[in-house]
């Protein structure tokens, strides 16, 4: 499928995409609501342009539809509850947690699209894979694990480890492949370094699967994560709400490929809601072709991405987003009228300081926007005016704003292993909820 | 489409109502329902993954052959 001619390819987008609106139309409340209010029914869609009729579905909605009950999928579920066999949650970094239903069919199709990802790494069962994630509600890295056993991979559950204790198995192990966040396979090299005296270049890491947060495909990160464990780096994307979506192949050309058999995705111009031709800034908008227990049609994922107009390298006929993930439309923040990412900022810090742990905070002082750099500074290291300097001249070069920088002491910030939010306005109420979530206890070491 | 991918989907199709059959028979003894339960998914999987895929392509070589 990854090599279809594109008219090949949307004939099988369109006849799953009519298979999926049909299933649920029928089976889930929460979609036949949505059809009836828009005066839709399955035999309207025809079409994969079609689907525009129905209207976005918000991560808000599906909130309010699961209600205040814990425990309930609410009108989203379109199985038997007896159908669903994996209980798992969104990170609830931004909020509340949406509850995700998989049944063993959605499962196998999960694993189907990341075995996408896995075999373009060249995985295979020569691999020892280590994963180094909680193994908590939130479905992460769930799918990884299970698929690279698939693969025929020896894999490694990192969960209820320490940092120390994963980087031990590192090497004990032999383990040829990681898979983690890019700020926390930073930020195990840092620890191999300065607690346990190791080079990790020595090590058999040979192959750094990253994702759960942007970074991948930030070149300044890249090159840390290449230089910090003589290894290659592939990003793959994915929302805990629709599935793992975007993979880097072996060609690297410079971001990744939407795995476009199981998923239709949409670009839409994220200020005027028009299509977004390639090239342009685009909100990806989409529907998984195959997700049946909690069908997901015309999701507003929010994440930010530019698609590629021109073909990759590696023969795939599945088109790429350059440059990954470029941030989320929620994330964008306007101060003193200029629009900023958040993706901004970690491509300035991490090219000078690949290790260092940041907080951006945005605040009003006289009616006017404020925007603060606080960076960790490693022990021993230059903290003079100098570094300051930079720092404010990168970053207004790069967003066109001016930043108060601050440094601070190593470890004022804590770790996470998952979803670092490194962007604080405290022009809203955020600030309690992102509080919250640095003092959680079971954040990396 | 190739001959090779013809036979393959052809192929995939038998499974169901065999994976159903046993699947069926397979009902208290736990055992069998278990692998026979695996197995009828990993065939949807198949069925996605190379029926779904031929079922397209000929009904868009029929739509060519309509126009």
């Amino acid at each position: 499928m990854e090599t279809l001619p594109p008219e090949h390819l949307r004939a099988v987008q369109l006849l799953k995409l009519k298979r999926i609106v049909v299933w649920a139309y029928r089976n889930s409340p929460f979609y036949r609501k949505k059809f009836d209010r828009a005066n839709l029914v399955p035999h309207d869609i025809q079409e994969l342009d079609d689907i525009k009729k129905l209207p976005l579905t918000t991560k808000a909605e599906w909130l309010a539809a699961q209600g205040e009950r814990d425990v309930d999928f609410g009108p989203l579920l379109a199985t038997s509850e007896s159908e669903v066999v994996r209980y798992h949650q969104t990170s609830g970094t931004t909020g509340k947690p949406i509850r995700l239903a998989f049944s063993q069919r959605d499962w196998n199709w999960w694993m189907e699209c990341w075995a996408h990802g896995l075999t373009a790494c060249g995985l295979s069962a020569t691999d020892r894979v280590l994963v180094c994630f909680p193994f908590n509600l939130f479905v992460g890295w769930w799918g990884g694990l299970d698929t690279a056993r698939l693969l025929g991979s020896r894999v490694y559950s990192g969960g209820g480890m320490t940092t120390e204790q994963r980087l031990q198995v590192v090497r004990d192990h032999e383990i040829t492949t990681l898979m983690a966040s890019p700020s926390y396979l930073l930020h195990l090299a840092r620890v191999a370094e300065s607690a346990l005296g190791w080079r990790t270049q020595d090590l058999h890491v040979r192959k750094l699967i990253c994702g759960a947060e942007p970074g991948g495909s930030i070149p300044s990160i890249r090159r840390c994560l290449q230089e910090a464990w003589r290894a290659e780096v592939f990003d793959h994307l994915g929302a805990s709400e629709v599935g793992p979506w975007g993979y880097e192949c072996e060609a690297h050309p410079g971001g990744v490929h939407i795995c476009e058999g199981f998923f239709l995705m949409e670009f839409i111009d994220p200020e005027t809601g028009d299509p977004a031709p390639p090239g342009d800034l685009a909100k990806l908008v989409v529907t998984a072709l195959e997700k049946n227990a909690q069908p997901v049609i015309r999701f507003d994922a929010k994440d930010l991405v530019r698609v590629a107009d021109r073909p990759c390298p590696c023969g795939r006929t599945y088109r790429w987003v350059e440059g990954g993930l470029l941030g989320r439309a929620d994330d964008l923040l306007k101060v003193r009228g200029v629009l900023f990412s958040p993706r901004a900022v970690e491509d300035v810090v991490r090219s000078s300081h690949p290790s260092a742990e940041y907080r951006v905070f945005v605040s009003r002082r006289a009616a006017m926007d404020e925007v603060t750099l606080k960076m960790e500074m490693a022990a021993g290291s230059d903290s003079g005016p100098r570094v300051v300097d930079d720092l404010v001249l990168a970053l207004k070069l790069k967003t066109n704003l001016r930043f108060h920088v601050e440094l601070c002491a190593p470890g004022t910030f804590p770790r996470q292993e998952i979803k670092t939010k490194r962007v604080i306005d405290l022009r809203t109420r955020e600030v309690e909820r992102v509080v919250s979530a640095d003092s959680r206890p079971g954040s990396g070491n | 489409m190739s001959a090779r991918i013809l036979d393959l989907d052809r192929e995939i199709r038998k499974l169901r109502p065999l994976a159903e059959r046993v699947h069926g028979l397979a009902e208290g003894f736990p055992a069998a329902e278990r692998n026979a339960y695996m197995i009828l998914r990993h065939v949807e999987m198949l069925e996605i993954e190379v029926s779904d895929v031929v079922t397209a392509l000929e009904r868009d070589t029929q739509k060519d052959k309509e126009t």
